[in-house]
This record gives C-alpha cells, sequence and structure tokens, in this order.
C-alpha cells in the first residue's frame, strides 16, 4: 500500500519530481566533477600568496592558475546550489495542496477518503522525503565542492559556507516547503501561494537567521581587533562591540550614553573594539541548533496546513 | 418511508451574498432516485456538497443516513458515493490509477465493481484522464462513486456537459446500479427529459427553498396546461405562467387526480381542463412561479407540494 501511495503521489506532480530530481543530479554531478578536478591540479598546500609582495612561488603559478581557473566554474554551482532550496521548496510544497484545489481534484478525493489527513499525509509525506533525500545530496555535495575549494579547512570545524552547504540545505528546503503547504491551503492558488511562498519562507529563514545569532552572543568569544589578531575564516562573525576598562562591552550607542564625551580624545584607545565570534570547533552544533530550529518551524507550517485542509471546503 | 436525506429548516449563506438557501425542508426517501431541479443559483449544489460535509450550515440542520454530516463529516463520506458538479479527475494519471486511488483512501473500496463499470462503458483503464472525453470523465467519476459501495450516491449535474448520448448511457449505469443494489440517488440535473426516464422523484428548488417535492408520478398526474389567455388569473390551482417557443404563453395548474381542475369558487369542475402537461412544463411553470412571487404560495393542499 505505501508503495502504491508513493507511486501515485509521484505519478501527480511528475513534472515536480522529475524537475527537482534532474535539478539535484546537475549539481551533485558538476560538483563532483570541479572536485575531482580541482584536486587533480595538484596545488600545493604552501602554494599561497605572500604577505609582503603578494606574490606566489614561482614554482606554483601555474597550478595556482589553473585551480583558478578550475575554480571559476564552481561559481554558477553555488550559485545554483543557494537557490536550490528555494525552487525546490517551493516547487514541491506549492502544487501539494494548492494545486489540487484550484484544479477541483479535491471535490474527488475528500469525497472518497473519509480522513482529510490521510489525503494531507498520502500527498505530503512522499513529496517531502523525496525533498529531503535530494537537498541532503545537493547539501552533501556542496559540502564536497566546499572542501575541494578550500583544501586547508576542516568542514567540520569550520564556518566557510554556513548555511550554503550541508544539513542546512535540506532544512531550508523544508522549510520553504512547508510553508508553501501551508499557505496553499489556506489560498487554494498556485500562482498566489508561489508568491506568498517566496516572501513568507525566506522572511522566516532571515528571522531563523537573526534569532539564531541572538542567541549566540551570549556564547560568543571575545577577539580584540588588533594587528596580531585577525578573523578566521573558519569562525563565525556575530557582531562588534566596544570593551571598557572593566571588562564591559558596550555598543557605540551604550558608550555615548555611558560616556558623552566617549569621541573627545582617543575613543580608540580608550574603548578598544572588539569581536564576538563562534570559534569554527562550534560549526556542527551551530549547524545542528539551526537545522532543528528550522525543522520544527517547517513542522508547525505543516500541521497548520493539515487543520486548514481538515476544516476548508473544496472548490 | 424512511427519509435518508433531511433537511431541517436548513439555511446557508456566503459571506457578502445573499441567502443560497433558507428555511428549506426535505426529506429524500430511501431507495429513491429523485431529481433535485432548479434555476442556477437556487442552491442545488449548495445542498449536496452540505448532505457530504463540504457545506457547514448557516441555520437549520442537514441528516444524511440518520447522522449529522457536519458533527461526523468521516461518517457521512463513508455512507454516500459523490460525483461532482465538475470532473475532478487527476489529469497525470490512468483511469486504472483513480481507482487505485480510491483504494488507498478509503477502506472496502471495491475496485473490481469500479473497473468493470469503466470497462463496460469501453473505457480504457490504461487512458489518461486527460484523454478522455467530458462523458467520459463524467463516467469514470461515477464508476468510482459506484465502487464505494454506499448506500446514498449524490450527483452534482454530472449530465450537464455531456451529449446525449453519453447522457443516456450515464444515466442507463446509474439507474441499473442503483435499482440492482435498493441504493438511493440525488441527481441535480437541468436536463429535464433524462430526469423524466431515471428518476422517480422531482424536487424543484427556487428562490432558496423547495417548491416541489412529488412523485414523478404525482407531478404528472397533479398538473395541466392550459393556454394563459383562456385562464382567469388568480383562479384557484394555477401555479404559473410561462411562455412557449412560438410565442404561445401556458398557464400551469394543479388538478385532482382525475385531472379536473376548480372552479371559480375553488369546487371542481365537472371536466378535465387542458391537456396534461409534460415534466418540463411542470417544471417551468413552478420555477416561474416562483420567480414571480418569491415563492409558491399554495392556495389550497396537494399532497406532496410544499406550501
Amino acid at each position: 500500500m505505501i508503495r502504491r501511495i508513493i507511486r501515485l503521489t509521484f505519478r501527480m506532480h511528475r513534472f515536480e519530481v522529475g524537475a527537482i530530481v534532474v535539478l539535484a543530479a546537475l549539481l551533485v554531478l558538476g560538483s563532483i566533477a570541479v572536485s575531482w578536478a580541482l584536486a587533480n591540479v595538484g596545488l600545493p598546500p604552501d602554494c599561497q600568496p605572500s604577505f609582503e609582495t603578494g606574490e606566489l612561488p614561482a614554482s606554483c603559478v601555474a597550478a595556482f592558475e589553473a585551480f583558478n581557473k578550475i575554480a571559476s566554474l564552481a561559481s554558477p554551482i553555488s550559485l545554483l546550489t543557494t537557490l536550490f532550496p528555494i525552487i525546490a521548496g517551493l516547487l514541491i510544497g506549492g502544487p501539494i495542496v494548492a494545486r489540487e484545489i484550484e484544479r477541483g481534484t479535491t471535490s474527488l478525493a475528500w469525497s472518497l477518503s473519509p480522513s482529510r489527513l490521510r489525503w494531507f499525509l498520502h500527498r505530503v509525506v512522499p513529496m517531502v522525503v523525496l525533498l529531503l533525500a535530494v537537498s541532503f545530496a545537493v547539501g552533501a555535495a556542496a559540502d564536497h565542492l566546499t572542501h575541494a575549494l578550500s583544501p586547508q579547512a576542516d568542514l567540520s570545524a569550520s564556518f566557510i559556507g554556513f548555511r550554503f552547504r550541508g544539513v542546512l540545505l535540506a532544512t531550508q528546503a523544508f522549510l520553504l516547503a512547508s510553508t508553501a503547504v501551508a499557505v496553499g491551503a489556506l489560498f487554494g492558488r498556485a500562482v498566489p501561494t508561489f508568491l506568498l511562498s517566496l516572501i513568507l519562507g525566506m522572511l522566516t529563514i532571515v528571522a531563523v537567521g537573526l534569532v539564531h545569532r541572538q542567541l549566540m552572543l551570549p556564547e560568543a568569544v571575545i577577539q580584540r581587533q588588533d594587528g596580531d589578531n585577525y578573523i578566521s575564516d573558519a569562525d563565525l562573525y556575530l557582531d562588534s562591540r566596544f570593551e571598557l576598562p572593566d571588562g564591559r562591552l558596550m555598543t557605540v550607542e551604550e558608550i555615548l550614553i555611558f560616556d558623552p564625551a566617549a569621541f573627545e580624545g582617543e575613543f580608540g584607545q580608550k574603548y578598544p573594539s572588539v569581536s564576538l565570534l563562534i570559534p569554527g570547533d562550534r560549526y556542527r552544533l551551530v549547524e545542528a541548533r539551526e537545522a532543528a530550529i528550522e525543522v520544527v518551524i517547517g513542522l508547525v507550517f505543516l500541521a497548520g496546513g493539515a487543520l486548514v485542509v481538515t476544516r476548508r471546503r473544496p472548490t | 418511508m424512511t427519509a435518508v436525506l433531511e433537511a431541517h429548516g436548513y439555511g446557508k449563506r456566503y459571506r457578502g451574498r445573499p441567502w443560497a438557501l433558507r428555511g428549506l425542508d426535505l426529506a429524500v426517501p430511501e431507495g429513491s432516485i429523485t431529481a433535485l431541479v432548479g434555476p442556477n443559483g437556487s442552491g442545488k449544489s449548495t445542498l449536496i456538497r452540505g448532505w457530504i460535509g463540504f457545506e457547514p450550515p448557516t441555520e437549520g440542520r442537514l441528516s444524511i443516513a440518520g447522522i449529522d454530516p457536519q458533527r461526523h463529516r468521516k461518517t457521512a463520506v463513508m455512507r454516500s458515493g459523490y460525483v461532482p458538479q465538475q470532473p475532478a479527475l487527476y489529469r497525470e494519471l490512468t483511469v486504472a490509477e483513480h481507482i487505485e486511488l480510491a483504494i488507498t483512501f478509503r477502506a472496502g473500496f471495491d475496485a473490481d465493481l469500479a473497473r468493470q463499470y469503466v470497462e463496460r462503458l469501453g473505457i480504457p483503464l490504461a487512458a489518461q484522464a486527460n484523454q478522455l472525453s467530458g462523458g467520459e470523465q463524467a463516467q469514470v467519476g461515477l464508476a468510482l462513486a459506484l465502487g464505494t459501495r454506499a448506500r446514498i450516491l449524490l450527483l452534482d449535474e454530472p449530465l450537464a456537459s455531456l451529449d446525449p448520448l453519453a447522457r443516456r448511457e450515464f444515466l442507463h449505469v446509474l439507474v441499473t446500479a442503483v435499482r440492482g443494489e435498493g441504493h438511493t440517488a440525488l441527481l441535480s440535473s437541468h436536463v429535464i427529459t433524462d430526469i423524466e426516464q431515471a428518476c422517480d422523484r422531482l424536487v424543484v428548488l427556487g428562490r432558496g427553498r423547495t417548491l416541489l417535492d412529488l412523485s414523478v408520478a404525482d407531478a404528472l398526474a397533479h398538473h395541466r396546461v392550459v393556454e394563459a389567455a383562456s385562464w382567469e388569473p388568480g383562479r384557484p390551482g394555477t401555479v404559473g405562467t410561462f411562455p412557449t417557443t412560438t410565442d404561445e404563453r401556458l398557464t400551469l395548474v394543479r388538478v385532482g387526480p382525475n385531472g379536473e381542475g376548480r372552479g371559480a369558487s375553488g369546487g371542481p369542475a365537472a371536466t378535465p381542463v387542458g391537456r396534461p402537461a409534460t415534466l418540463e412544463e411542470v417544471v417551468i411553470g413552478h420555477l416561474a412561479a416562483g420567480r414571480r412571487r418569491g415563492q409558491l404560495e399554495a392556495d389550497e393542499p396537494v399532497p406532496g407540494v410544499a406550501s
């Protein structure tokens, strides 16, 4: 029975299923091909431009140029990978309920199915599982490509490409799809569902990022911004503050209230600037927490969509 | 007579619009094939969708097989088979896949029966829904409704888009299935000639109310038509006046069992008046009366005619 449900659901949404599977396959294959080509260049680990002169060691100029030439091919792949959760999420989530209501097939389905919740699960679960599977694959491919572009980085302990690789691509896609399901259940029209879900889904993802950033501030490591310190690519920069002599941290607005004459004299010496960072070794924890927040919000949207379906009238 | 579909003071009003139905009392007897007739916007679809739990009432209540479809929607769905107004098939699926889909939705769905009906009509099971004609799509919808083996069938203008042959085939399948299994069917339609052949009961809706609720046989026996020019307006028994296609105006008159009209005083006339009315004339006469006066006010009770 489960296989039949999955087969029929995929048949109903064969365009959407085909489109995201093909797009995901292209991205995965593209990422693997570019990664393989980059690895084959054989760029030595110490082939970096000199800090003083900006010049490369003569022995690796050719390899460096070859590496950069291949790396430029990664740009369109990275761009499409970044857009993948949006495209796939809306393409999968949008039609599930909205198109059925719009086309009137809910009249048939809801008159045959005593449980609308069962109908909803039959439609949503196979599509969401497929979406998660292909999004994980794209996320893993993005991890692979990021590693090929930054071979020295340990990606399990680095914020390089944060939110544009790994599990977060899948949870973003899930969140957008869930938003589209809920909006579709409410409006029952495909085109408005796509537009509203795009806006609402993107706002939600941005809001999740901002809220998570606020949650991370108390966990941040303080790093003075002087000549000897620089922010590593592996760390996640959150914000800057000014440090008071007693060790308290303030924003510039807070300092002006605390010390209205702060800008008279050497501000930088009185209140040195510090950066608030999350060290790269906490990447997995931060990634898991943000993924969990997105999954929970997505599940709330799906539950809302299910509630609307059980109460609304078909067309 | 056991009624399996009932309306008690049922009213439905959509937001910002006038009442679609109001104060409707109706009882559809078990085992009947009842035609629900009325002009566009008279509330036929609203009423049918109400019985399957799709439309909550604004006032009053409905019952299907003794239960309130709003409170017990799952049971209402399980007890009914529904054919919607527009063919609502999944254009991406084949006919066979629609039957498979019904199996996944509904425990006890009789897939073999549904396939038999489809095959009997010569519709290929492998055909994709978007390749079927409107008539074939309606037939598939009916086969799915019959496959539910529900004892109550609700058909919301399924004949509207069908050609005469397809209508005839549809009604043949419906009547055979319903009569064979002792089911009850409620069929809303505009096509009076088909109703006459298929249905044994007639309900006319107009102005949001029941204008007529009679068996088809009684409707024919208790109405005659006369030339409007020869009939005194307002005479007892007058139902309504309507034009014909030849510039003639006819008046529908309620008569006694032998065709006798009423005298000017209301007493029985000696001879039958006019000629027997066709079912179409009965319906049109009542619709004309409903349109003219808001609702028919019966000047004397005739069994089964709602006042």
